[in-house]
């Protein structure tokens, strides 16, 4: 088990095919601290450079600049077979010519482990995740949970250091999904091994990590344990990426403690003058006069889905969406809507969160 | 495990090279004479009996070891090995190449080393074709020329004169049945030679240059397509095999043949062999080729005094008398015969009673540059294309063209602006490879150089062995195409070959590059067209005995092509073949339609015969890609109410391209490099005119030219090479079809 | 609808196999004659000439056609795995690594395909009596794979390519190496297309004729296809044993196609298909 530092790391790619030679730069001066044992969640929007972080630590990506470590070492240009790390593929990645026994035994066998032992810890694993009569069978021959039980096993019958997932649960079904991610919950309690996860669903992020790092563009957003991030994004890209349904955004000014736009009016404790978003997340606004009025928004949807429902619509001209409590507004129709004490969070002209 | 056998399988031959002839002499200190030769069956036979006495004698200080090597490979490898020293101490072969071999230094000569009075025992037509500007330069063992072979049950005495022959003929052709009263190859030089020698005629004139339009040889020409037209008492378009087939199933009465068919027929038909007639219209007997079967010394044996011992053997009497008895062959040594009755090698004699009226084929180096320009004539006349003063005064212009070309040319031609052009595509090409190799370095850059390395090494095993055996040969290729070739000699003549070849008045290299184009466009559409077609309906869901048809259908690409071309050939033949007795079956009047006396008709042969080569390719090719196209797509199309010639046009063309591209490019690039077929099939006739630009480079290289016009032939190639440069440039340039690929 | 298909099929494969029943009629008549007419079925058959080419021995009874079919298998065989040993490497180089020189590599494997025989037989004798090799078996074996080497490498690469890559990464976390990589991962799963490659490299040997009579100098050291030509006399051919011959030369490629040939109609393409 062991620590991973990034220190300033920097990866650009060249598309050899194409004229512009100009580099691409997918991970920009990176760095992060991942401690022993700790469970870090990268999410982000697609080509946001998390799954070239997670190869980078893998050995599968070499940084262009900076400093990679793993532990003490400096692994920059270390091959991936000796940093003792294991990955979960999003694909899973499972050789199809081999048994689900060869499968997990691969990476003992190419190290020249002793064959009592490879039988050992392969049933180990396997007993673990419940993959004990399928030993035999062909990755062909297994559904999709299957698999992924099968690249978990691979990936913890070597013991390594730290444990990467790239996407693993995106090719499940939804009930699926859950119960692989409580798996995975209950399997990092058991190790305590440091590992890093990539994943674009922030419900994964909530409730696996025990902090996220959201990246956008190549540059890390924002890094903190989930709730905080939730809580205080340090951004509008972060306040719109984490949560559903989105952060609801209203442009305003803000002037002496009020907010004011088209269509909606509220007190905040910010002080100063100036072109703001206000952000206000879904849950924090029901529809009706329940405490303080933001405004009138015109009903076009409800979407009930289930334990709540939510009215879609727009507000001043913006789209907005809101809770809905008691009693459910006409599609078509103005109802005003009533915000949360304390709930408002306010960004200003470059998306950066204004503190109050 | 498996790597051991790997292993083992790389190692085998070196373990048949471990094992070695056992050396007969080797033991008794013997020198081995290792001696190359032809020789099938019977001659075979009795050449290794004299062997195997001899080495079984152990006071004869060498032994002998003869290696039987295919006619076809045998003049080329003996050009090639012995200059280098990996040839044979002797070889025996016919007269007709020492010009060339003498020219290049490959044999030994023996004036003044046999003794005058061995030479007076043999035959004098067999001695004198082995001199060559005034030189001796082997020792004669047999004597093969054609003679009248005829079947005593169908012809009970055999012709004396032509009329009687034509009469005879006539009485027992009948053409419904297949019967025919006289067959020959007509349409080559070799087995018209008797008529055109017989009314005079002959191919060099006094200046000792090719002379072709004579009055006389037109007379001949024109009596050879009397027999054949007015007579009707041969069939058309005859080869070797069809002069035995027919023979030996007795549909022929007499054929024009040599000693080599006996022994390819059945002995129980009653063959008898008289000497060919006498030409009824100039009173002169009819004289066939007569080719002299030698044994050389070679000029760069270790051994060639021993070699020289070996030689006299080998044409001694003890030798002589045994070819004559078990090998059946003609012997040039006159005693030898005594020990054969008149009634007892009643055939045998025959031949020999030809001998004085015979023609030695010349030996001047100018002699194979003849064969098919005269080849060309009798086709174009028997079929009845044009006249034969007129054919013959073409084939002399044709042959005056080649041998102007293949000289060496005295001084650099006016020819600055094909020169210049030449300069500037170099220049034009090194700029554009300096501006790639530009690119590259600034690229270089960003690949990671371990990445780099470790491809390399990867690759090295592939690139060293292609740089060795397939760059090498190219580029020294390319550059024997700026010399001209004569007789082992190599004289830079700069962009010449390039001239001549292109500024032929003739526009033949044109012509040619058309037909070759046609060609390639024609076979690739049939192959994938037949290919896809073949392969949609093998395609079909829930079709029973797919891989029974499966099986069947891709025969012809496992068959040897060398084998089924020649198969092809036989059917396409007029009266006899399969070709046209099929489409006579479907009411087609076909029965006697000449298919190689037309170009357009030669060529659909060769199509036809390709075609059937090519498409198993093709379907596999298809096949494959279909069965990779995802029927969810075809279902998506059906709800979109699309019919089926729509799913066709709009789901399977557009996803089998990726994989029907790179094979279309490929197909193209081989079809316009098949030799087999056309080589094979049409042999380029009419007139050269179905040739395609590869069979011209191997006509430039063996069949042209002083030792084989190889700069010129090289030049040709090169040419080729660089059509299907710019052909694959453009495609790709078009349709991007290797881009994918390249990425 | 399907009886049409089937009667199509049966035409068009009797088309197809008609002219090799004629092969089969003149090996199994004991005449040298060509067969002429339109019946390919044979009134006499004897197993004369397959009896004859069989049993070819030399003159101190050394049995020639054993040797000529032992050098034709090995040659063949150790072609295949060369050719494919060649291919196999530099394929994947070429389509797993990115460096400089890759596309000229890839072009220039390509133009191969465009050099005229004619041009190379005059300085391929040259060369290979250079190094010596020359009436070697082994020195066949290496014209013949590097002759195979450029279509091998290119239809492996597209089958390479479409290995997804993943299981290389997965490979290589587990500590692999890169000959690991290939022996355990690549190579099982490309087994189709190298065994496609390896039938077209055994192909390329089988059935050379050309270059192998002008090389081997030896009767004991020929491949059959050599033996086959010498029944091909100056003006006459002994049609019978040269259909013998040819029928035993294409047995065994016509085995290995129907073994082969579901790897043969997948192979063919899959690179192209997917890449």
């Amino acid at each position: 088990m062991a620590s991973i530092s990034f220190r300033g790391v920097t990866k650009s790619f060249v598309d050899a095919s194409r004229k512009n030679l100009a580099p691409k730069v997918v991970v920009a001066r990176l760095d992060l601290e991942i401690a022993d044992g700790e469970f870090v969640v990268l999410v982000g929007p697609s080509g946001c450079g998390k799954s070239t972080t997670l190869r980078m630590i893998a050995g599968l990506e070499e940084p262009t600049s900076g400093d990679l470590l793993i532990g003490e070492r400096k692994v920059n240009a270390v091959h991936p077979g000796e940093r003792d790390v294991a990955m979960v593929f999003q694909s899973y990645a499972l050789y199809p010519h081999l048994t689900v026994y060869e499968n997990i035994a691969f990476g003992l066998r190419v190290r020249k482990t002793p064959q009592s032992e490879v039988d050992t810890r392969v049933k180990e694993a396997a007993g673990i995740l419940g993959l004990t009569d399928l030993l035999h069978r062909k990755p062909s021959q297994l559904s999709g949970g299957q698999r992924q039980r099968v690249a978990m096993g691979r990936a913890i019958v070597r013991k390594p250091k730290a444990f990467l997932f790239d996407e693993p649960l995106s090719n499940l079904d939804a009930k699926l999904r859950s119960e692989v991610r409580a798996e995975i919950a209950r399997l990092r309690r058991r190790f305590e091994t440091t590992t890093v996860y990539v994943t674009h669903d922030q419900v994964e992020a909530m409730t696996l990590a025990d902090r996220v790092v959201v990246m956008a563009e190549g540059y890390v957003q924002q890094v903190g344990p989930p709730l905080e991030v939730y809580r205080k994004p340090a951004n509008k890209f972060v306040a719109g990426f984490l949560g559903t349904p989105t952060m609801n955004f209203l442009p305003g000014t803000l002037s002496d403690g009020t907010v004011s736009g088209k269509g909606f009016f509220i007190d905040v404790d910010t002080r100063g003058t100036g072109e703001v978003t206000l952000g206000i997340r879904p849950q924090h606004v029901t529809v009706g006069k329940h405490g303080k009025v933001l405004g009138e928004m015109e009903v076009e949807v409800v979407e009930r889905l289930g334990a709540e429902s939510y009215a879609l619509g727009t507000l001043g001209g913006t789209h907005f969406t809101s809770l809905v409590g008691s009693e459910e507004p006409k599609p078509g129709t103005r109802v005003p809507v009533s915000v949360q004490e304390g709930s408002a969070h306010l960004f200003d002209a470059k998306g950066v969160r204004m503190e109050g | 495990m498996r790597r051991l056998i790997l292993a083992a399988l790389l190692l085998l031959p070196f373990t048949a090279r471990a094992d070695e002839v056992p050396d007969a002499g080797a033991s008794s200190g013997r020198t081995r004479l290792v001696l190359w030769h032809a020789y099938r069956g019977t001659e075979r036979e009795a050449l290794e009996n004299l062997a195997k006495r001899l080495n079984d004698d152990a006071t004869v200080p060498y032994t002998l070891d003869p290696l039987a090597i295919p006619y076809d490979a045998l003049v080329d490898k003996i050009t090639a090995a012995v200059p280098r020293n990996r040839g044979p101490d002797l070889f025996i072969f016919a007269h007709d190449t020492i010009g060339d071999w003498a020219e290049a230094g490959i044999l030994r000569p023996m004036e003044g080393e046999v003794d005058p009075t061995t030479l007076r025992g043999f035959f004098p037509e067999t001695v004198t074709p082995l001199i060559y500007r005034g030189k001796l330069y082997g020792i004669p063992l047999a004597f093969k020329s054609a003679a009248l072979v005829y079947r005593k049950d169908l012809l009970p005495t055999p012709p004396r004169t032509t009329d009687e022959m034509i009469a005879a003929g006539r009485k027992i052709t009948n053409i419904d049945e297949g019967k025919y009263g006289l067959v020959y190859e007509n349409g080559l030089l070799y087995f018209h030679a008797p008529w055109l020698f017989g009314f005079g005629g002959s191919l060099f004139g006094d200046d000792g240059r090719p002379k072709l339009d004579s009055k006389e040889n037109a007379e001949s020409v024109k009596f050879a397509a009397r027999l054949l037209q007015q007579e009707k008492i041969v069939p058309q378009e005859v080869n070797g095999a069809l002069v035995t087939a027919l023979f030996s199933e007795g549909k022929a009465a007499m054929a024009i043949t040599g000693p080599w068919v006996l022994g390819d027929l059945d002995p129980k038909i009653p063959v008898g062999v008289a000497p060919l007639p006498i030409i009824s219209e100039s009173g002169k007997p009819a004289r066939p080729f007569l080719s002299s079967e030698a044994v050389f010394v070679s000029a760069k044996g270790k051994n060639q005094e021993l070699a020289m011992m070996a030689a006299a053997f080998l044409a001694g009497e003890a030798s002589a008398r045994e070819r004559l008895l078990v090998g059946k062959q003609p012997v040039a040594l006159k005693s030898a015969w005594d020990g054969l009755s008149r009634t007892d090698g009643e055939v045998l004699w025959a031949f020999r009673d030809q001998l004085p009226n015979t023609y030695a084929t010349p030996n001047t180096p100018a002699m194979k540059s003849l064969w098919s320009p005269m080849d060309n004539v009798l086709g174009l006349v028997l079929h009845g294309s044009t006249t034969a003063e007129e054919a013959l005064k073409e084939a002399q212009g044709k042959v005056e063209g080649v041998l102007a070309k293949v000289d060496v040319p005295k001084e650099e031609g006016p020819f600055h602006g094909f020169t210049l052009l030449m300069v500037g595509l170099a220049l034009a090409s090194g700029v554009w490879t300096n501006r790639k190799l530009q690119m590259t370095r600034a690229l270089s850059s960003t690949f990671d150089s371990r990445i780099t390395r470790l491809a390399y090494v990867y690759m090295s095993p592939a690139l060293v062995a292609m740089a060795v055996l397939t760059f090498c040969p190219f580029l020294v290729g390319i550059g024997m195409g700026f010399f001209r070739h004569t007789y082992g000699r190599w004289d830079f003549v700069g962009l010449a070959n390039y001239r001549d070849l292109l500024s032929g008045t003739d526009g033949r290299f044109l012509y040619t590059l058309g037909m070759t184009v046609f060609w390639t466009v024609l076979n690739v559409s049939l192959h994938v067209g037949i290919g896809l077609a073949l392969a949609l309906v093998l395609n079909i869901k829930g079709l029973k005995l797919k891989g029974f048809y499966r099986v069947l259908l891709i025969i012809p690409w496992a068959v040897p092509s060398y084998i089924t071309a020649l198969i092809w050939k036989g059917m396409f033949h007029p009266d006899l073949g399969a070709v046209n007795e099929v489409l006579a079956q479907f009411g087609l009047n076909t029965r006697g339609m000449s298919w190689m006396g037309e170009v357009t008709t030669a060529f659909l042969a060769n199509l036809v015969t390709n075609t059937w080569l090519g498409f198993p390719f093709m379907m596999v090719v298809c096949l494959g890609a279909l069965q990779s196209i995802p029927s969810d797509l075809y279902e998506a199309a059906r709800l979109d109410g699309a019919s089926r010639a729509q799913q066709f046009r709009l789901i399977t063309l557009p996803l089998l391209k990726p994989a029907l591209l790179p094979a279309v490019l490929l197909g193209s690039v081989w079809t316009f490099n098949q030799f087999n077929v056309v080589y094979l099939v049409s042999g380029g006739n009419p007139d050269g005119r179905t040739d395609l630009l590869v069979t011209e480079a191997f006509r430039w290289a063996f069949e042209r030219g002083p030792g084989g016009a190889f700069g010129l032939s090289a030049a040709y190639s090169t040419l080729i090479f660089l059509i299907l440069l710019g052909y694959s440039l453009f495609t790709n340039r078009v349709t991007g079809s290797l881009e994918k690929a390249l990425e | 609808m399907n009886v049409l298909v089937h009667v199509a099929l049966v035409l068009i494969s009797f088309a197809t196999i008609y002219p090799v029943l004629w092969v089969i009629r003149m090996a199994l008549t004991p005449s040298q004659a060509f067969a002429v007419g339109l019946s390919p079925i044979p009134q006499q058959v004897s197993d004369e000439n397959f009896r004859k080419v069989v049993g070819n021995s030399s003159l101190d009874g050394t049995w020639v056609f054993g040797h000529q079919l032992f050098n034709s298998i090995s040659v063949s065989l150790a072609t295949a795995v060369l050719g494919v040993l060649l291919a196999t490497l530099a394929a994947y180089a070429l389509s797993r690594f990115r460096f400089p020189g890759r596309r000229l590599t890839l072009s220039a494997m390509l133009l191969t395909q465009m050099f005229p025989g004619t041009l190379m037989m005059v300085p391929l004798y040259a060369i290979l009596d250079r190094l010596n090799l020359l009436d070697q078996l082994v020195g066949l074996v290496l014209v013949y794979a590097t002759t195979s080497v450029p279509f091998s490498t290119w239809m492996l690469k597209g089958f390479f390519d479409t290995l997804p890559k993943d299981l290389e990464e997965a490979a290589m976390l587990d500590g692999a190496n890169r000959a690991q990589i290939l022996s355990k991962v690549i190579l099982p799963l490309a087994r189709p297309g190298i065994a496609v490659t390896a039938l077209f490299s055994f192909m390329t040997a089988w059935n050379e004729y050309i270059l192998a009579a002008k090389f081997m100098s030896r009767e004991t050291s020929y491949t059959l296809p050599v033996v086959l030509a010498q029944y091909v006399g100056a003006k006459s051919t002994a049609w019978g044993l040269f259909a013998a011959g040819a029928i035993l030369v294409s047995i065994p490629v016509m085995a290995l196609f129907f073994a082969l040939q579901k790897q043969l109609v997948g192979g063919l393409t899959a690179g192209a298909v997917k890449g």
